[in-house]
């Protein structure tokens, strides 16, 4: 597959879908693989959140929420064709695993730098998070995650 | 001016520095009508500088407030320039420094990453239409410049 913006785009839109399908549960995850270089880098501009390097390390960080499901929705896609790099703006609805009850909406924007690997798929090489600010006192997604650590 | 990848480029890096030297002091801050149509649209995903509602609604609003802080402005520095030539977008992570002017110290270092759509206006020159801006959490009990600078903020 080449690296054109038509297939960045379809990948990306393919890869929010594959995120929400089989990202959180520990029997699916490892579809996932099509999308994240072994060596993935995940740096968030959040304080609080671990960077973390390596697919299996950042599949611990997805999986450490059972019961808080993240909803993603890629709303504006920015794709630069010549430096291989997708920035999207996402609609994150987090909710409660169990009873479906949406607990938490804001935006992120993150960047992803992607490669092509030995067998000329794409793979997301960095993932550079953003986060919307919420006001204070309002619920957070570390508070809903953080259930699962008490 | 054509709105290609390498003109988007250079018009950026250019809007970066003009910004940073010139867009926050009350004698110069008109130069950048050169940058933004004046029905731009400043859109903060940040709850403490009015969040995604708030903001500003045209380029007098963001121009008048930018040069109004007489205490602190700020450096923004390019570190990441994303250009889509298809959708006329721009995605550009920066580093962000806030200037006490009086002592000259950085009082809040960070990064942003925000998103620019641009437009051609009536004489074919780049102008930036929307602003959406994110910026990087800090860790807790770290101030934001408009707790430093709260009567001038």
């Amino acid at each position: 597959m080449e690296l054109t913006y038509e297939t960045i785009i379809k990948y990306m839109q393919d890869y929010f879908e594959s995120f929400n399908k089989y990202g959180q549960d520990p029997e699916t995850i490892h579809r996932l693989n099509d999308y994240y270089a072994p060596d993935v880098e995940f740096t968030p501009y959040v304080a609080g959140i671990g960077h973390s390097k390596g697919r299996d390390e950042f599949y611990r960080i997805l999986l450490s929420h059972p019961s808080g499901y993240e909803k993603l929705t890629p709303e504006e896609i920015v794709v630069d064709e010549r430096r291989k790099i997708a920035v999207v703006l996402i609609k994150v609805d987090i909710s409660d695993s169990k009873t479906g009850e949406i607990l938490v909406t804001k935006r992120y924007f993150v960047l992803y730098p992607l490669v092509l690997d030995e067998n000329d798929t794409i793979k997301i090489q960095k993932i550079q998070l953003f986060w919307e600010v919420l006001p204070t006192g309002a619920l957070e997604i570390s508070d809903v995650f953080a259930r699962d650590h008490k | 001016m054509e709105l290609t990848y390498d003109n988007i480029l250079s018009w950026m890096k250019e809007y970066f520095k003009v910004y940073s030297t010139y867009g926050q002091d009350s004698k110069t801050a008109d130069k950048m009508n050169d940058y933004f149509a004046p029905d731009l649209r400043f859109i903060p995903y940040i709850a403490g500088i009015g969040g995604p509602e708030g903001g500003f609604f045209s380029r007098d609003e963001f121009i008048r407030t930018a040069k109004s802080h007489s205490s602190w402005y700020e450096r923004l520095t390019p570190e990441d320039i994303t250009v889509d030539e298809n959708r006329k977008a721009v995605a550009v992570r920066f580093g962000m420094e806030v200037v006490n002017r009086k002592t000259g110290e950085v009082v809040v270092k960070k990064s942003a990453l925000a998103h620019y759509e641009l437009i051609l206006d009536e004489n074919s020159t780049i102008k930036i239409k929307t602003i959406r801006f994110f910026w990087e959490v800090l860790p807790s009990g770290i101030p934001e410049f408009y707790n430093l600078f709260e009567d001038d903020a």
